[in-house]
């Protein structure tokens, strides 16, 4: 029992299927990395804001993983 | 919009410049703290998974934009806007949580995935909200922090009376269940560091008492999604026993070993030491009598007896 995969969170996951995941949850992760992405660039040439840069980066991070690995285990599924 | 009104702090669009006046009021982090618990206990907790998902992530998206650089050296603004950074992590561990695709993997294996990835993310974060990495790594246990984690072996063996679920199904090979021990503990770590560390540290900053009664509902509100009553009032009044050991000594090193203590004696040691039990409905309902009396307690005691703050780290906020 932890807070931050909780049974209501894995329940969630186990009854869906990767493609149907990706469609939902993926597109809610990926919706919110491009965006965080996009400010981030925007920011980045202005050439300022390096705390806001950083904070930018390490909520980007974990998103980047999270939308890879779900590519790569569509992409698996495909060629298996 | 001129490149010297982003060199200010101003990000582009609206919302951020209204942010940055509303940031100013010490009251806007308790206002994002209400607004995760609200996403919390509203959608994901009755089963609305997508949409307490879509609301996580617009939460991250418009925390991050109340949190533009501070103009001047107001330190209330600057403690106001590294809170409300710090609460970024909250709805990130839902919204990584159900991104990544853990249908075929253990449950295991995904709690140490999302434990990986937002503890990581906590220790990035720690920087941008004046904290540094070295405050919030759990080193040493002195002998006065004792009490907090005998709390975490104790709230351990009672949680296991309520019927905790087991880390591991019955018959399982011996790598599943070191996996299994190694996840708990892991995000036992990361669940510390982001809610008394991160989240607590900054609230604290702005107001000490109501900063840890906020961070302690905020822990004990990513549990409703669980579907036991007595087992979420366990471990809120956990929260609250850790958050004070916090709020005294500044140290996570006690709550970590407290929180470890609970999670493996509950899910691991006592089932399998003394076997699975079923709790009574009498037993359940006297035990959600007496942890609601606890929590209510302590919580008036932390109101009425206030802890001396922790001493900061010399990071310059702004």
């Amino acid at each position: 029992m932890t807070g931050l995969l909780p049974d209501r969170i894995r329940d969630a996951i186990a009854n869906t299927s990767v493609f149907a995941a990706s469609k939902s949850f993926g597109v809610v992760a990926l919706s919110l990395l491009v965006m965080l992405l996009l400010e981030r660039e925007t920011l980045r040439m202005a050439g300022f804001q390096r705390g806001r840069l950083l904070a930018l980066t390490v909520v980007s991070a974990p998103l980047l993983i999270a939308v890879a690995l779900t590519i790569v285990a569509r992409f698996a599924i495909v060629i298996h | 919009m001129s490149a010297s009104r982003v060199a200010r702090g101003v990000t582009p669009g609206s919302a951020a410049i209204s942010a940055d006046v509303v940031v100013r009021h010490p009251i806007a982090p308790f206002v994002c703290v209400a607004a995760c618990i609200f996403v919390q206990a509203a959608l994901i907790a009755p089963g609305d998974v997508l949409a307490g998902d879509a609301a996580d992530a617009v939460l991250v998206f418009l925390l991050l934009q109340a949190a533009p650089r501070p103009i001047g050296r107001n330190a209330q603004f600057s403690r106001a806007r590294a809170a409300i950074l710090a609460l970024v992590l909250v709805p990130l561990i839902r919204v990584v949580g159900l991104a990544l695709p853990l249908r075929d993997g253990s449950g295991a294996a995904g709690v140490l995935s999302v434990a990986i990835l937002i503890g990581g993310a906590a220790l990035g974060l720690a920087p941008a909200v004046g904290l540094s990495r070295r405050t919030l790594l759990p080193t040493g246990l002195a002998r006065s922090q004792l009490p907090t984690v005998l709390v975490g072996l104790v709230l351990g063996v009672f949680a296991y009376l309520l019927g905790a679920p087991s880390l591991w199904s019955s018959g399982a090979p011996s790598p599943q269940v070191m996996l299994a021990v190694l996840a708990a503990a892991c995000a036992a770590v990361v669940e510390e560091i982001v809610f008394r560390g991160v989240v607590q540290l900054t609230l604290q900053r702005v107001a000490l008492v109501t900063g840890m009664l906020a961070s302690s509902a905020l822990f004990a509100a990513t549990y409703l999604e669980s579907y036991s009553g007595p087992l979420i009032l366990a471990y809120a009044l956990a929260g609250l026993m850790f958050a004070r050991s916090v709020a005294r000594t500044g140290a996570l090193g006690a709550p970590v070993v407290g929180h470890i203590l609970l999670v493996l004696g509950a899910g691991a040691l006592w089932p399998t030491l003394f076997g699975r039990v079923h709790p009574s409905p009498i037993f359940e309902s006297c035990s959600t009598i007496a942890l609601v009396l606890a929590v209510a307690v302590m919580t008036v005691i932390s109101i009425v007896r206030p802890l001396q703050p922790p001493s900061g780290d010399g990071v310059d906020l702004s």
